[in-house]
């Protein structure tokens, strides 16, 4: 499934977002960092490591984001975009997972017209839920790459 | 963003304000799978156009890259990141002043002409 942006919003209730609870979510993650320069979104990240160094590139380039994945909370929709976002889009499965955990939502991929989102693992490629462990942080051990 | 899709599948999508990750004015030419339709998803879209007018892959998964994700994550973003420029293209801050062509065809009739309003009005009872 090939996509650049998500629009979710919530169907059931008042339709609102809970964007107090959404914004504390996401600023407990240590992978995502909000925007310093705009102050109007969240950067996602693989890696808390990896998260540090977007900030530093987002300050540094105030004109764009570092590739990855970027979450706008708006009062009725949360707004995702990704852009070469590798191990981010992992982080951004488990964003989506916990956003839609309760309640009925819907989904937009790019232009497509809404749709219920269901099982969100149905919006990322097979395999992403397994988090990719060869870029986390090392707490024990040394870490060994080669070329293939 | 404002999106123009033509009969022979072509859709334009401007971004006057960038998008997520840039404020910089954008563009792409995409030729859609669903000539006519509504304007989808990139799994709707076959390919980009560059601006000269070849073709260009639309997105990292029609890329064939030569490095590997996990073990050279920095040289495939790279590659990524430069191949997909060819098919995100930089919009001028100032447009043409011409008007864009039409999205549909140009009828073949003439409008039917309408009773023009009354410009008088009628009197208070």
């Amino acid at each position: 499934m090939q996509y650049e942006e998500l629009t979710l919003r919530p169907s059931t209730g008042a339709g609102a977002v809970d964007v107090a609870a959404v914004n504390a979510w996401l600023g407990a993650q240590p992978y995502a960092f909000f925007d310093p320069v705009r102050g109007d979104g969240w950067h996602l990240s693989g890696s808390a490591d990896e998260m540090r160094d977007n900030r530093a590139k987002r300050i540094a380039d105030p004109q764009r984001f570092p590739s990855g994945v970027c979450v706008f909370v708006f009062p009725d929709h949360v707004s995702i975009a990704k852009w070469i976002p590798m191990a981010a889009e992992s982080r951004m499965f488990d964003f989506v997972r916990w956003l839609v955990r309760d309640g009925e939502w819907t989904v937009q991929l790019d232009q497509s017209p809404p749709e219920p989102v269901g099982d969100p693992r149905r919006l990322f490629p097979i395999g992403i839920d397994e988090h990719d462990h060869t870029v986390d942080t090392l707490t024990e051990g040394v870490r060994v790459t080669w070329d293939a | 963003m404002t999106s123009y899709l033509y009969p022979d599948g072509t859709l334009v999508r401007l971004k006057p304000q960038g998008d997520a990750f840039t404020a910089a004015p954008k563009y792409s030419v995409e030729v859609t799978k669903q000539a006519g339709g509504p304007a989808g998803n990139q799994g709707d879209v076959a390919f980009k156009v560059e601006a000269d007018g070849t073709a260009t892959p639309k997105g990292p998964d029609d890329l064939n890259v030569p490095w590997d994700k996990t073990q050279n994550p920095a040289q495939y973003r790279a590659y990524v990141d430069e191949a997909l420029k060819y098919g995100h293209l930089d919009a001028k801050a100032t447009p043409s002043t011409q008007p864009p062509p039409p999205t549909s065809p140009t009828p073949t009739t003439p409008p039917t002409p309408t009773t023009p309003e009354p410009t008088t009005t009628p009197p208070k009872t």
